[in-house]
């Protein structure tokens, strides 16, 4: 425990040692423990050519186990809720095994082909800003913010399960059941804000590579296009969530 | 008449994630059969993520100072190898001469090769990124280490600048001899001139590591590449 060792013995450690800690980044929690604790190394990272090919694939399982987890607690939330509480914007639900699919499918598949979506947009802005960037550096960063989205989403969702559960179990008004259900619905979109700063941040850290002459106005320019595809991502995700869901239950039954 | 898009869609984009698919699991570096299969497995569907990996791979790879550099010393050679053939064919190179020149080369190999290791050790993401400023908290020890790494951190980026400007101006020396050499060939000039050039020419290498030009050589050195 820090609390019980040694202040000399502290004093003495290299700073590396208490600044970057040891983490594996080949496992998936090792990548979730990086996000939290040290998501400055994980931007130098986002950086390094050598590394992005492997950060891209493991960012993306991350992201994807995180959402399919979520929409698993959120699909059983709605099974155990009366019918008359689940939100109007469900349309067509009900407890066959249909509309619980395309909803549990909705939310992992809508929330990452969103972000493939708007890559291109993304990396556009980039070049327009003038910032010295790959595509699959585009396409790290823009990841490494999905799966800090996940992460967050993780971390809310035992929260949510125990509030929503326990308004179920005390037969709490179905107003209210239905109130804490359409939060559930936007929860992945509270979490993306966590997102949207690290992807922000991220960015704004590549404004090193324009011209010195030049960074003072051009990182202004880049804050906007930042700001601006964030803008446009939240526009589209609940869109492409919505969309699947209506043709999943389509044909799902 | 409604046309329903979205089979064909599917289908078409599902075609293309397999394509990636089977690239990705030609091109990929040997890893362990589950994770392989999983990236396989994400690729498919989320193929517009991998695109970026398969296309980038062949480029990635930090080259680019290392080509620029080799390439300066590929012209360097050429013009060094120009030179000897006219002073072999003016007035005979000794033995002694000839193992000098190539103990030139040698050094500069051994130069450029260690002028790489220091790049690829100060592109490390946990060299090349914004310096740790120590926060007023930080302990006096801990502060301490920090400046002091700082502090040989910034040493040792000078110390491949130093390396660079070696090299360069040892390049620019030489490409001014050989042009030398060229024109008291051409000029009719004395054998003694000629001697006195090759001298000058094969004690580069004892002088690599002291630079010879002024930043005016080394400039012109770059600009002229």
């Amino acid at each position: 425990m820090l609390t019980q060792t040694n202040p000399a013995a502290l004093d003495a450690l290299p700073y590396a040692e208490l600044a970057a800690p040891p983490v594996n980044e080949h496992s998936l929690l090792g990548l979730v423990e990086l996000l939290l604790k040290a998501p400055a190394q994980l931007d130098a990272w986002t950086r390094d050519s050598s590394r992005q090919a492997e950060l891209v694939p493991r960012l993306l399982t991350l992201a994807l186990t995180s959402f399919a987890v979520f929409s698993l607690v959120l699909v059983l939330l709605f099974h155990a809720a009366k019918p008359e509480a689940v939100p109007f914007i469900l349309e067509h639900w009900s407890r066959s095994a249909g509309p619980a699919l395309a909803l549990g499918l909705a939310y992992p598949v809508g929330l990452v082909a969103a972000t493939g979506i708007c890559l291109p947009t993304f990396y556009f802005f980039g070049l327009l800003a003038g910032v010295r960037i790959s595509v699959l550096q585009v396409t790290t960063h823009v990841l490494k913010g999905k799966a800090a989205t996940a992460v967050l989403l993780l971390g809310l969702t035992p929260i949510y399960l125990c509030i929503t559960l326990g308004m179920l179990i005390f037969h709490a008004d179905d107003m209210a059941v239905s109130a804490v259900l359409t939060t559930g619905l936007a929860l992945p979109f509270l979490a993306g804000l966590w997102g949207v700063r690290s992807i922000y941040i991220g960015f704004l850290g590549l404004a090193d590579t324009l011209p010195p002459e030049r960074r003072c106005r051009r990182t202004c320019f880049l804050r906007r296009l930042t700001v601006a595809w964030a803008t446009v991502y939240t526009i589209v995700t609940p869109v492409m969530i919505w969309s699947l869901y209506q043709n999943l239950v389509a044909r799902l039954g | 008449m409604s046309m329903n898009l979205l089979g064909p869609t599917l289908v078409l984009y599902l075609l293309v994630g397999l394509g990636v698919a089977v690239a990705l699991y030609l091109s990929d570096p040997p890893r362990p059969s589950g994770e392989r299969w999983l990236r396989l497995a994400t690729a498919v569907p989320f193929w517009p993520f991998y695109l970026p990996i398969l296309l980038a791979r062949p480029t990635s790879l930090p080259t680019a100072p290392e080509d620029d550099l080799a390439r300066t010393l590929a012209v360097v050679e050429r013009e060094l190898d120009a030179a000897q053939a006219t002073l072999e064919e003016w007035i005979g190179i000794p033995e002694e001469q000839q193992q000098r020149l190539e103990k030139l080369r040698e050094a500069w190999a051994a130069q450029t090769e260690r002028l790489r290791e220091m790049d690829r050790l100060l592109a490390r993401p946990e060299y090349a990124g914004v310096e740790d400023q120590p926060s007023p908290s930080t302990a006096p020890r801990v502060r301490q280490s920090l400046t002091a790494r700082q502090q040989n951190l910034e040493r040792l980026r000078q110390v491949r600048q130093q390396a660079e400007a070696d090299l360069l101006a040892s390049l620019a020396w030489v490409r001014e001899l050989a042009s030398r050499i060229h024109l008291a060939r051409f000029t009719d000039a004395s054998e003694a001139r000629a001697e006195e050039l090759l001298a000058a020419l094969a004690s580069i290498v004892e002088t690599l590591t002291a630079p010879h030009g002024s930043p005016e050589q080394v400039y012109a050195i770059k600009k002229a590449e």
